[in-house]
């Protein structure tokens, strides 16, 4: 009996103590509340440290404007549940283009104050990256990666014609899955022949009809960017496409890897303002500091991302530079995808990223 | 018999008032939310069903809800397979082994899903641990396909979800009063009649529980099949993840989970009216009713509404009063061979018992395998998770409490899902109480309100409760971060305790009662130490399914609160660095720590008695 009148001691004691937490506020990350703050999401990881040290760093030195970074990503559909319940939180965050087209179709972004821009920088910054409600942060590529043990040169595929030939090139291979709508349908096409700049309007029926002849020879389809990282780093495949910066980051370790820049997809992010941010002019300075030449380039010499405003070269050192996606000989090579053709809206009032979405789903079944 | 039960329909109507504070509490901040967002999927205020016809006629998507269907179910299986003996002779075992065991059974538990399900692909890949082991031993010539099909996905699906199936099982096998098996054994049934007609029967209420449980959780999984699976193996959570993640398109997303939904609560509801009880729950009814029949075959199934699917348990009656003459004949001869018997038995037994036990072992060395993956990993001189690691140091527990956004994020998930655990195990108790012993009118309805939760996939709560949580300012809050995780904590509290008081000798109560206990006396004399084991399994789930959760919480968590689990995820989206190992394993050993600082203090405390009161334990 004794023991059950502990037993019942004991949790009433942690009943007061957890009361006693609820009644305190969550430990907030953030610390003071003066005016001169902007709150700006930074990612994670590799990413966020680069993002830390090549602009959020500086710009406190430079404004004075306490930053408070936040590690995390931000998704459309927080977006969405933030702007629409009128609670922003948040100044500053990058979104992919895909996202971008959507959240501005909602009314879901501030307008960008190029006023506040230097002439000659805009001037660098290129067309793609200059949009009324977000400023291109970094280029990425989907590239075709390979190890290159495995693949010595000369005898390793080089377009996706010869990754589709999987007789000539036997290997486990990955390519991204289509659940999200960003599969490797551009691929697909490529190695069905079709040229690179007639990849627009998609004919997806073909991109599919191409995806079933490499079904069989895929080992798995990746969903998040880590995964497809692992399956290198594990050697569970030895060829597939990546993000450039994943397969950089394992080069930077020593790992016998390469990248085929050929028929690279390249894609952008931007930085953008959610609607009702609550340091807005703060976040309008945050960005335009951080698409200037010198910031960007420092940025690239931290992760092999490329920079949007073109006179960012003059800061990165050669070596990096030809690592970096819009590096100018890698940039002729590949093409942009083009997300304004996944935004549009068939006649089914289903926009094409829903369409193709769906195609996945039933293809996947088969 | 037949008299209790109208007294306590007549004298204990109150008690149904108990699932009061849950139900409402659901209904606050679970049902109405869900409910705005169904007119979402209705398409409010016009109002049409283009997303339900989209969804039933596209067929790639009745596919993939069927196959959920069918996963799971398998899923199930598997577990109850694995999960029945070894949950038998957890509940045989004595004092340390036992708890020794359950830790085993929960502690595998606390590993982020993401950090073992990484294991797994270690395990099973082509150039895996398994395969490479059965090639060197020649078992096999070519590597087993494992991963990247369904057998990865069960494989780690049942990895997950066994502890759920136990843990059940456990705290209703532990209640079971031994004296019923060995009344049988003296009456002359064998070990395996004793078994059929006496301890299954009596176990059941842990066995619905156990498998309601995993079949519901294995509904709403879609990142282990996706990363263990190949193309054709997702499942419909997936599907509703893309929905709201890439297209904000949150009326088909919530139309798939309501269609989810309703037909798994119809499917229950079926099996309910077949079988006469709710299916969701244990009732009390099945309980008994096995009890009884086991003694008494058929005889008294006009009170007791005796679940119908299960028929070759409890035989018809005519066949029944059969039986019992061919007994009656028959027993004076079996007494007799049952002097001779027991000494046969008795050797064969211990071939049986060697066999489960074998048996039990191998499942705990299943639920404890990926952890042999996770520690060495954890322990890695290299960059990235690498199995086996390219050399050896510490450098990532070092990282980790180098980091205070690691540190923050640890004691802020401890102290949220404590809170959680404590609330939604005081709630789901009351409610599983109220629900098996009140009177409540619409009790189906109340049960699907409590255990529904478990079903509709998280990012779908996430999305739902937001603008609400955002209306009363708790988005980044302690409070709001508690509300959104005992929505579904106490779902598992509620099947948990439901099962054990199931089980559970009514006439024990009584017998306080009648010798003038009160009911709060009675509860806490009687009642709640038989059912300690069921809540404490409630709790412990609790508490893990709000150390666990991710998907709600990155919704709910704001800009500027971190749990561990989102900053783990941060972690793993990003850079595959092993700091994430060296956490899962922290959170493997320290339980362990504890468990063996505890059995010390106790051997310690014994060890000192006994010199000063030589004689007594």
């Amino acid at each position: 009996m004794r023991r059950h009148a502990r037993t019942l001691t004991l949790l009433l004691g942690a009943a007061l103590v957890g009361l006693a937490l609820v009644a305190l506020p969550a430990p907030e990350r953030a610390v003071g509340q003066d005016k001169g703050r902007v709150v700006v999401q930074i990612g994670g990881g590799d990413w966020a440290d680069a993002n830390y040290e090549a602009y959020v760093a500086p710009f406190e030195k430079e404004t004075g404007i306490k930053v408070v970074a936040v590690r995390d990503w931000m998704s459309i559909a927080k977006l969405k549940l933030m702007v629409e319940s009128k609670k922003v939180e948040l100044d500053v965050a990058d979104i992919p283009r895909l996202h971008y087209l959507s959240a501005v179709k909602a009314n879901y972004l501030e307008k960008i104050d190029y006023g506040l821009y230097d002439k000659t920088e805009l001037g660098k910054i290129d067309d793609l990256s200059k949009q009324a409600y977000g400023v291109g942060a970094a280029y990425f590529s989907y590239v075709m990666a390979y190890d290159t043990e495995k693949f010595p040169a000369g005898k390793r595929p080089t377009t996706w014609a010869e990754f589709w030939d999987a007789k000539k090139f036997p290997a486990p291979r990955t390519l991204r899955a289509g659940v999200y709508g960003t599969g490797a349908y551009e691929e697909a096409l490529l190695a069905d022949g079709v040229p690179m700049d007639k990849l627009y309007p998609m004919d997806v029926d073909r991109a599919f009809k191409s995806l079933d002849k490499i079904r069989p020879h895929v080992t798995t389809w990746w969903k998040e960017g880590a995964e497809g990282q692992q399956l290198f780093a594990d050697k569970v495949v030895t060829i597939g496409d990546v993000f450039n910066g994943r397969i950089g980051n394992l080069q930077k370790k020593g790992m016998p890897l390469g990248i085929e820049w050929n028929q690279g997809k390249l894609q952008l992010d931007y930085w953008v303002i959610p609607k009702g941010a609550p340091n807005l002019q703060n976040a309008q300075r945050f960005i335009e500091f951080a698409t200037r030449a010198k910031r960007q380039g420092a940025f690239s010499e931290l992760i092999p991302y490329g920079p949007t405003n073109t006179a960012a070269f003059d800061h990165i050192k050669p070596e990096t530079a030809r690592q970096l996606p819009t590096f100018p000989a890698n940039l002729k090579r590949q093409f942009h995808r083009n997300e304004d053709w996944y935004a549009e809206v068939g006649p089914g009032g289903k926009s094409n990223l829903e369409m193709i979405i769906e195609r996945w789903n039933r293809w996947t079944v088969q | 018999m037949d008299r209790p039960v109208t007294v306590r329909l007549r004298g204990r109507g109150g008690v149904g008032l108990l699932a009061v504070p849950a139900v409402v509490f659901l209904l606050v901040f679970y049902a109405y939310p869900l409910f705005r967002l169904l007119l979402v999927s209705l398409d409010a205020p016009r109002f049409g069903v283009t997303h339900y016809v989209t969804f039933f006629t596209e067929p790639a998507y009745l596919r993939i809800l069927i196959r959920t269907f069918r996963v799971s179910l398998t899923v199930t299986l598997g577990c109850l397979l694995l999960g029945y003996p070894t949950a038998y002779v957890l509940s045989r075992v004595s004092g340390r082994v036992r708890r020794v065991l359950l830790l085993l059974v929960v502690v595998p538990y606390l590993t982020s899903f993401l950090v073992r399900t990484y294991a797994w692909m270690v395990l099973l890949g082509p150039k895996g641990v398994i395969n490479s082991v059965l090639l060197r031993a020649g078992v096999i010539e070519a590597p087993l396909k494992l991963l990247y099909n369904a057998v990865g996905v069960h494989v780690g699906m049942i990895h997950v979800l066994l502890p759920l199936m136990i843990l059940p099982l456990y705290s209703v096998m532990v209640g079971i009063d031994r004296t019923y098996v060995r009344a049988a054994q003296s009456l002359g049934a064998g070990t395996v009649r004793t078994f059929l007609r006496v301890f299954l029967p009596l176990s059941l209420p842990g066995v619905r529980s156990g498998c309601v449980l995993v079949f519901l959780v294995a509904l709403g999984f879609y990142i282990t099949p996706a990363m263990l699976g190949g193309l054709r193996d997702s499942m419909i959570a997936m599907l509703i993840e893309s929905q709201i993640t890439q297209l904000v398109n949150w009326g088909f997303a919530a139309t798939a989970a309501f269609v989810l939904l309703v037909v798994t609560l119809g499917g229950f509801s079926l099996v309910g009216r077949v079988s006469g009880t709710t299916a969701l729950v244990a009732s009390e009814a099945a309980g008994r009713t096995f009890a009884i029949t086991a003694w008494d075959a058929g005889g008294q199934r006009r009170w007791a509404p005796g679940p119908r699917w299960r028929p070759s348990l409890a035989p018809p009656a005519a066949l029944a009063v059969l039986g019992r003459r061919l007994d009656a004949m028959v027993s004076a001869l079996r007494r007799r061979q049952w002097a001779l018997g027991q000494r046969r038995e008795a050797s064969g037994e211990r071939l049986a018992s060697a066999a489960l036990h074998g048996y039990a072992a191998a499942v705990f060395f299943f639920l404890i395998l990926p952890t042999f993956i996770v520690v060495p990993i954890s322990l890695s001189a290299g960059d990235f998770l690498a199995f086996p690691p390219p050399g050896w140091s510490f450098r990532w527990y070092l990282s980790y409490f180098s980091q205070p956004p690691w540190l923050h994020a640890t004691l802020l998930s401890f102290e949220v899902a404590l809170v959680t655990m404590l609330a939604s195990t005081l709630l789901g108790t009351l409610a599983a109480y109220g629900v098996l012993r009140g009177r409540l009118r619409r009790r189906t309805l109340v049960v699907s309100l409590i255990v529904s939760p478990i079903i509709v996939p998280p990012i779908v709560i996430g999305v739902a409760i937001y603008g609400l949580l955002a209306g009363w300012d708790l988005i980044g809050r302690f409070a709001g971060l508690v509300v959104g995780h005992a929505i579904g904590s106490i779902a598992y509290v509620m099947v948990i305790v439901s099962a054990t008081l199931a089980g559970f000798d009514r006439s024990l109560e009584r017998a306080a009662m009648s010798l003038g206990a009160g009911p709060l006396l009675t509860f806490r004399r009687v009642t709640f130490p038989l059912i300690r084991a069921g809540v404490l399994s409630g709790a412990v789930f609790a508490f893990i399914h709000s150390f666990d959760e991710v998907v709600i919480t990155m919704f709910i968590s704001g800009v500027h609160v971190q749990t561990l689990p989102l900053k783990m995820w941060e972690d793993i989206r990003n850079q595959i660095d092993p700091t994430i190992a060296a956490v899962s394993s922290m959170l493997i050993l320290l339980p362990v720590a504890g468990l063996v600082a505890l059995e010390l203090a106790h051997g310690l405390r014994r060890l000192r008695r006994g010199a000063s009161a030589p004689g007594g334990v």
